[in-house]
């Protein structure tokens, strides 16, 4: 029997681009996990943050991150949960360990989204062309996360820093769209000098 | 540009929502007992109003959450927002 070697694919295989001052390539994979449960519940609330080594009742459209995780608002009984240290199934099980039976769910959804970072000076403008919200950082400080539209695709925008350099999450099928669609904008700026 | 206020994000864009026709549509308890002609209006008649008129949204490329929203279908002026299962805001008398 022919012995199996997976091989870990992203959708983009971590492309890069590089030009018209915007910096853009595909992030490494890590586990994506969807939390939903009664974020009000005090003890649910602190077991699922001890897990996650992060808090996890932050605010509307806010996100908290450190070296190894972060904890996304999706809503006020949903949140996605990274972690960068943690296999997928290692952190579902954990979480779920702490979730009470019929009234929570936890959901793998590392297979099913990328994150795409955007930077460089003009990477607000090459954003703005593609999303109706408005990525101005009087609007989208740092440490902001906003579910949003970007061409037809639903996506995660999430303002990493005020370089600035931001996080698009998009769903794996929609990722080279989304690619292609940041592509186009960058290279007609290089085209069309613009204030 | 029509700037909607969800209940749980904020102002977004309107091409973010969809819109679900009439909210406050409870579904009849007693089913069984219900003629044709009360399915018939439950199922299939709305208000139809030019003024005021409340109705169910999505924030489909947002949060994914329903809520309720008044509108006035003449000037699509949307009045107020609010969580479902709330009562009806007072949008100040208009019709």
């Amino acid at each position: 029997m022919a012995e199996l070697n997976p091989v870990l694919h992203t959708p983009l295989q971590h492309a890069t681009f590089h030009g018209a001052g915007v910096v853009m390539g595909e992030n490494l994979f890590c586990a994506k996990v969807i939390v939903r449960g009664n974020f009000d519940d005090a003890q649910l609330t602190s077991r699922l943050s001890e897990q996650a080594g992060l808090p996890v009742n932050v605010a509307a459209n806010t996100f908290v991150e450190n070296d190894s995780a972060a904890v996304f608002w999706l809503g006020p009984d949903e949140r996605m949960i990274y972690s960068y240290a943690k296999e997928p199934q290692v952190l579902l099980a954990e979480l779920r360990s702490v979730m009470p039976a019929g009234r929570s769910s936890a959901v793998d959804v590392s297979d099913y989204y990328t994150t795409i970072r955007v930077g460089g000076v003009n990477a607000r403008k090459v954003l703005s062309a593609g999303t109706p919200f408005d990525v101005h950082g009087s609007n989208f400080p740092e440490g902001s996360c906003v579910q949003t539209r970007f061409g037809t695709a639903s996506v995660m925008l999430v303002m990493q820093d005020s370089s600035p350099a931001f996080d698009i999450q998009v769903r794996w099928s929609f990722a080279e769209y989304v690619w292609r669609y940041l592509r186009r904008v960058a290279e007609f700026r290089t085209l069309t000098p613009q204030s | 540009m029509i700037l909607i206020n969800c209940p749980y994000c904020g102002e977004r864009d309107q091409t973010e929502f969809a819109c679900h026709g009439e909210a406050h549509i409870a579904r009849p308890t007693d089913t069984a007992s219900l003629t044709d002609e009360q399915w018939g209006d439950y199922v299939f008649f709305r208000t139809n109003p030019k003024g005021i008129h409340y109705e169910r949204w999505v924030h489909v490329h947002g949060c994914r959450r329903w809520f309720n929203a008044v509108r006035h279908t003449v000037q699509d002026e949307i009045l107020a927002t609010y969580e479902v299962g709330a009562p009806r805001p007072d949008v100040g008398g208009q019709q």
